[in-house]
């Protein structure tokens, strides 16, 4: 990284990063930001992703026209994000919780301003301080909203250390396509985890500034536009037009979704990010005994898979929602679900404990057993 | 082929060092394999550990109620993770700073005097490779060659000098485990 060999130093690209390496999330989702065009990466430090400032605070000095700060603060790190979206860089910061919290202002300015960002939440359990452990109570912060306004955020799910890499590059791709932020939600489950990643699978990106961008302006070109700020209630009606259209489009367009083992399911689970893990390797084990059950794993939150979900809900006598949270995707499932009923539970771990198999196993075979279980079964009240 | 591992013992062991080498062994070998350490309070006093997965194919839940080998460096780790061994698993533990013992027979301890033999060799810090050698002996969850590999990614540079004494007492291990 920073400590580059004279040797080094020659090869024009030895600060892109390659190889098959063992990883924690934390860097995997650095390098693959950088390899798809990252450039600029402000920050305030936070367990559990203090991987993540560390790494590009090394990595970014070697990269060409790299820029790194710690800000202040959350909050200046946020607005430092916004001037650097501004002027076309493909930029990120990083938190968690406490500190997604502080940026929310900052978060709905830029997607007011239709600006590209990546920012990247490594969930710790709250409400409030909490504690530091693995836990997925940010979900509606990050879905459904954050910060005032109405606006949207593009949210990534990767459960492995290789997706945290291919998500950075994703989720720039969607942000830049859009022109609006894309937030990765994980945890310290895969943040601080290792695993094999395959860093040549990230495409690498040679990002260049876009036309709307902010910069001097020596050509005489019209000038460029960013603002969140529309007085007059006609003009920002008509942005809203836009800005609802562009959604609509977005989810017509960028939905993803893993199934595993879904086809002749009898009961449909349905989990995210680290939790679909546990969760899969319980579905695998199942049906070596032959029970038919399956796994939808969103991996777009924001646009989450509802079309999807209502087509393979039709076909199973329950679905079952494991959430490391009070009750939170839970209620798009019931969304999802709401024109064909049948039975939903739900399945939470509190406090920061994260699934075991044992978990996931226990409540899933009394619900096969029994599609009406009492001990699970959730209703919208 | 899934090998289900927790490595304990306390803080200063060098117990995250020691999945960390079989991890970067494994990758290195085109194996399938996570390594996730416990972090925070939980890591606080009496245990430090981490779940090692070693898989060839992809690996479902990186961590288990039930593993199906472990090391245990010290009684804390013991008592904890004794109990939660797969009926046939197998359990290295450190006869030095294990006191008690269990009454499950339906798993293999593994008993090794590690700090002894480490301070024979002369450094201490090569106990958990004592025992690391020990529980791959029993279990074969990777080739020697993984291991090997594994310590060149810990031990860089300066510390390449480390390599060749930690294989000396990841082999002790082995012959230990094979003498019973």
């Amino acid at each position: 990284m920073s400590q580059m060999t004279a040797e080094a130093m020659k090869d024009d690209l030895a600060w892109l990063p390659k190889g098959r390496q063992l990883m924690k999330g934390n860097h995997a989702v650095c390098a693959g930001a950088i390899r798809a065009g990252c450039t600029a990466y402000f920050g305030y430090p936070i367990t559990p992703q203090n991987e993540a400032i560390e790494y590009m605070s090394g990595a970014l000095l070697d990269v060409p026209n790299g820029i790194f700060l710690q800000g202040e603060s959350e909050v200046a790190s946020i607005n430092m994000v916004m001037g650097a979206a501004a002027a076309g860089r493909r930029v990120m910061t990083s938190s968690s919780s406490p500190g997604i919290s502080l940026k929310q202002e900052g978060i709905s300015y830029i997607a007011m301003m239709e600006l590209p960002m990546l920012v990247m939440n490594v969930v710790r359990c709250g409400p409030g301080l909490g504690n530091i452990a693995p836990h997925q109570g940010d979900y509606f912060q990050a879905v459904k909203g954050g910060g005032h306004g109405d606006y949207r955020l593009i949210t990534l799910a990767p459960a492995s250390v290789h997706e945290m890499a291919e998500h950075a590059h994703l989720g720039f791709e969607l942000a830049c396509k859009w022109r609006n932020p894309a937030m990765i939600l994980t945890d310290g489950v895969i943040g601080q985890m290792m695993e094999p990643v395959d860093l040549d699978a990230i495409p690498v990106v040679d990002w260049k500034k876009p036309d709307w961008a902010m910069g001097v302006n020596r050509t005489g070109r019209k000038p460029n536009l960013v603002t969140s700020i529309w007085l007059d209630p006609e003009d920002m009606a008509q942005k809203h037009l836009e800005i609802i259209d562009k959604y609509e489009r977005l989810k017509a367009a960028e939905v993803r979704f893993e199934e595993y083992m879904c086809d002749d399911a009898e009961v449909l689970c349905v989990a995210y990010g680290s939790v679909s893990r546990a969760v899969m390797g319980t579905v695998r084990k199942l049906r070596e005994e032959g029970m038919k059950i399956g796994l939808l794993r969103p991996i777009t939150l924001w646009p989450y898979p509802y079309a999807t979900l209502r087509e393979l809900a039709k076909k199973v006598k329950s679905v079952v929602t494991y959430e490391m949270s009070w009750g939170q995707m839970i209620e798009d499932v019931a969304l999802a679900t709401r024109l064909n009923p049948v039975p939903l539970h739900f399945v939470p771990r509190h406090g920061g404990l994260t699934f075991n198999p044992n978990d996931v196993e226990t409540p899933l075979r009394a619900i096969y057993a029994n599609p009406q279980n009492s001990d699970t079964l959730w209703e919208i009240s | 082929m899934l090998h289900e591992m927790i490595f304990a013992g306390f803080g200063g062991q060098g117990i995250l060092t020691m999945g960390q080498i079989v991890s970067y062994g494994a990758v290195d070998n085109n194996l399938e394999t996570s390594w996730i350490p416990s972090y925070g309070p939980e890591s606080r006093g009496g245990t430090s550990n981490c779940t090692v997965m070693i898989s060839d194919e992809r690996i479902a839940s990186p961590m288990t109620a039930a593993p199906s080998a472990i090391i245990v460096m010290n009684e804390p780790s013991f008592t904890k993770f004794v109990p939660k061994l797969k009926p046939g698993g197998v359990c290295v533990a450190n006869r030095d700073l294990v006191t008690s013992d269990t009454d499950r027979d339906d798993v293999e301890i593994i008993w090794v005097e590690a700090n002894l033999e480490a301070k024979a060799l002369g450094n201490l810090m090569t106990a958990g490779n004592i025992a690391l050698g020990a529980l791959n002996e029993r279990v074969g969850f990777v080739a020697d060659k993984a291991i090997e590999d594994g310590l060149g990614h810990v031990f860089s540079g300066k510390k390449a000098k480390l390599i060749p004494l930690n294989m000396q007492a990841y082999q002790l291990g082995k012959d230990l485990a094979r003498k019973g």
